[in-house]
């Protein structure tokens, strides 16, 4: 009885009588290949303007004042239990998983040579030769190509700077801290930003 | 001549087998395709896992617009799960694994796809939480553990999701800073907050409705978060797919045999609105057969949900099966309800610490509660035999 049953469901499994809906058609108005009127460096560097504007922004403007300078609330890794605010490098991280949802055609993450939590060291050759090199070149960025999974990036990597008190007296106090000296203007890690070819 | 009697049998024989396989295909298709019907048992290629057999004849719920893509498959799972997985802040969600960082992780374990270590009608290597990849899976990427954490040293990676320590997906309970948060808590805390939120009875127009038939849509009408937890649930699962109702004697769970031909519906839990413990301890009873279940007269649980309903005590103390099985919590408005869904918090069992258990006890005595599993059968009758070590892990960590 089970041979004769998994026979059918073989059958059936390749029968046409298994196919219950056909394919939906390509959706009216789907992009276009990629023009060729953008490099991929250029693509990343605007990328990578905004998502640095936006880090700098809520690091200081929201979480460095309202919890270092007026003391109103606090800035944690369990913010919603602890009703406060998300960590500068969580909402950052936050929005990366958002666009990863979207499948936008492109991934970006936030590494670094020093991580807290060391699923965010470099995985990559090229990661690690590019986070070395913004930490040792300051004000450059470091652009590459590498294979993943079969399929060749154009990676970029930027130097995440410490821009406030915040992300200097989190990371050096951190009970998994790697590193405790960081001051305000040090290369801490990096944005990695990597495009498809 | 003989050639041609023979040719001519030939060809009757070649259309007696086309009618034969048309006729049987078509046949087989009619039972595919047909509504939910019983006859597509022959189809099921093994048994399913616990939480999916009651509706494994509805193949076209999982097996959606082709029957055996990955990425349908996955669909169907999300279509279930996705929002249980989003309440539970999953530490391992698809969005981490699509980055092509990750990209020499998935070689190893395609954390992308459910179906990775979820595979239906695979009796012989299923686990409990429907795992059907052998238990040490966290190996394929934290195997720098012992180093990172010198408390885990020499770890079997097989024992990472034991009772109180890990979870691939809802770690909300256990996670390192809520256990030190919660470290030194008593056994019992000194102000219960078990939440309960007492059953109205329906007005009379309602009961008469219900009464000339309306039945669980009815009740559907005014108890819509509840409805839609009955019907994700164990008690209306079948029911909420067009399948027939369950009943106690499709369960894989001991149940009475008196109960065997009953059909779940509303009704069958709320019919004395004047007895507290009806819908919440005597129903579940009339059913349940278990060793958990006829244990928990004898707890302190029932006593304290006895002296409630002799009003001897608040009512917000009173532990009842639906205490723990059916906890309350806000639907999307925010309103308080009560799950009617008495699965959920039971996937993983330490789900239930923040649901339920820490409302009147502290961390430490809860994991170590439901990590001894004779405990658990005696219904927490006694004192745990079992000893969690992660919150001591965690204080040595800090100090």
């Amino acid at each position: 009885m089970k041979n004769f049953r998994s026979i059918l469901f073989i059958l059936l499994a390749v029968s046409p009588l298994s196919c219950q809906k056909e394919a939906a058609p390509a959706p009216e108005g789907a992009a276009p290949p990629a023009a060729a009127g953008i490099s991929p460096q250029r693509f990343a560097d605007a990328l990578h303007a905004v998502m640095e504007s936006d880090r700098v922004v809520y690091t200081k403007n929201v979480v460095n004042r309202l919890q270092n300078k007026e003391n109103i609330i606090k800035a944690s890794e369990h913010w919603e239990d602890e009703k406060t605010l998300p960590l500068p490098a969580q909402m950052f991280r936050m929005g990366a998983e958002m666009v990863a949802k979207k499948e936008a055609g492109f991934t970006y993450s936030l590494l670094s040579l020093w991580p807290l939590n060391k699923q965010n060291k470099p995985s990559t050759d090229l990661e690690k030769k590019g986070l070395e090199f913004v930490a040792a070149n300051k004000g450059a960025n470091f652009y590459g190509e590498e294979e993943l999974g079969g399929q060749k990036y154009f990676t970029a990597v930027y130097a995440d700077v410490a821009v406030a008190e915040a992300c200097v007296k989190c990371h050096n106090e951190h009970k998994d801290a790697p590193r405790t000296d960081f001051q305000i203007g040090d290369v801490m890690g990096g944005v990695v930003v990597r495009i498809p070819l | 001549m003989a050639d041609a009697n023979e040719s001519s049998t030939s060809r009757r024989s070649w259309a007696l087998f086309l009618l034969v396989t048309a006729l049987s295909a078509s046949g087989l298709g009619a039972i595919m395709n047909s509504e939910k019907s019983e006859a597509r048992a022959i189809f099921l290629p093994g048994p399913t896992s616990s939480g999916h057999y009651q509706i494994e004849l509805d193949c076209a719920g999982c097996h959606t617009a082709s029957f055996s893509s990955t990425e349908d498959l996955d669909g169907a799972c999300v279509h279930c799960h996705g929002a249980e997985l989003t309440a539970s802040k999953d530490s391992h969600p698809k969005s981490k694994f699509t980055d092509p960082r990750n990209a020499s992780r998935i070689a190893e374990l395609d954390a992308r796809s459910c179906l990775t270590c979820h595979v239906e009608h695979a009796p012989g290597r299923t686990t409990e939480m429907g795992l059907s990849l052998p238990r040490d899976y966290c190996f394929r990427c934290h195997q720098e553990i012992g180093q990172e954490r010198p408390s885990h040293q020499g770890l079997a990676f097989d024992s990472c999701a034991s009772s109180g320590c890990h979870n691939y997906h809802d770690n909300r309970g256990i996670y390192e800073d809520f256990l030190v948060k919660h470290a030194g808590e008593p056994e019992v805390l000194s102000a219960p907050l078990a939440q309960r939120i007492d059953a109205k009875p329906c007005p009379s127009e309602e009961r008469a409705r219900l009464g000339s038939g309306g039945g669980d849509a009815s009740c559907a009408d005014c108890h819509a978060p509840q409805a839609q937890t009955f019907a994700s649930g164990k008690h209306g699962m079948r029911a909420a797919r067009g399948l027939k109702r369950m009943s106690p004697a499709l369960a894989r769970l001991p149940m009475k045999a008196s109960a065997a031909g009953h059909e779940l519906a509303c009704a069958s839990c709320h019919q004395r609105p004047e007895d507290p413990l009806f819908a919440s301890v005597t129903a579940c009873e009339g059913c349940h057969n278990d060793e958990h279940t006829r244990a928990y007269r004898d707890s302190k649980h029932f006593e304290r949900a006895e002296r409630a309903a002799r009003g001897e005590m608040a009512a917000k103390g009173a532990v009842t099966c639906a205490t723990c099985h059916m906890p309350s919590g806000e639907d999307e408005s925010g309103v308080m309800f009560t799950s009617h869904n008495q699965n959920d918090n039971l996937r993983p069992p330490e789900k239930m610490l923040r649901s339920v258990c820490l409302s009147c006890h502290g961390l430490a005595f809860s994991l170590d509660a439901i990590a001894d599993s004779e405990l658990v059968r005696k219904n927490f009758d006694g004192r745990p035999g079992a000893h969690v070590l992660s919150v001591d892990w965690a204080m040595e960590r800090i100090q």
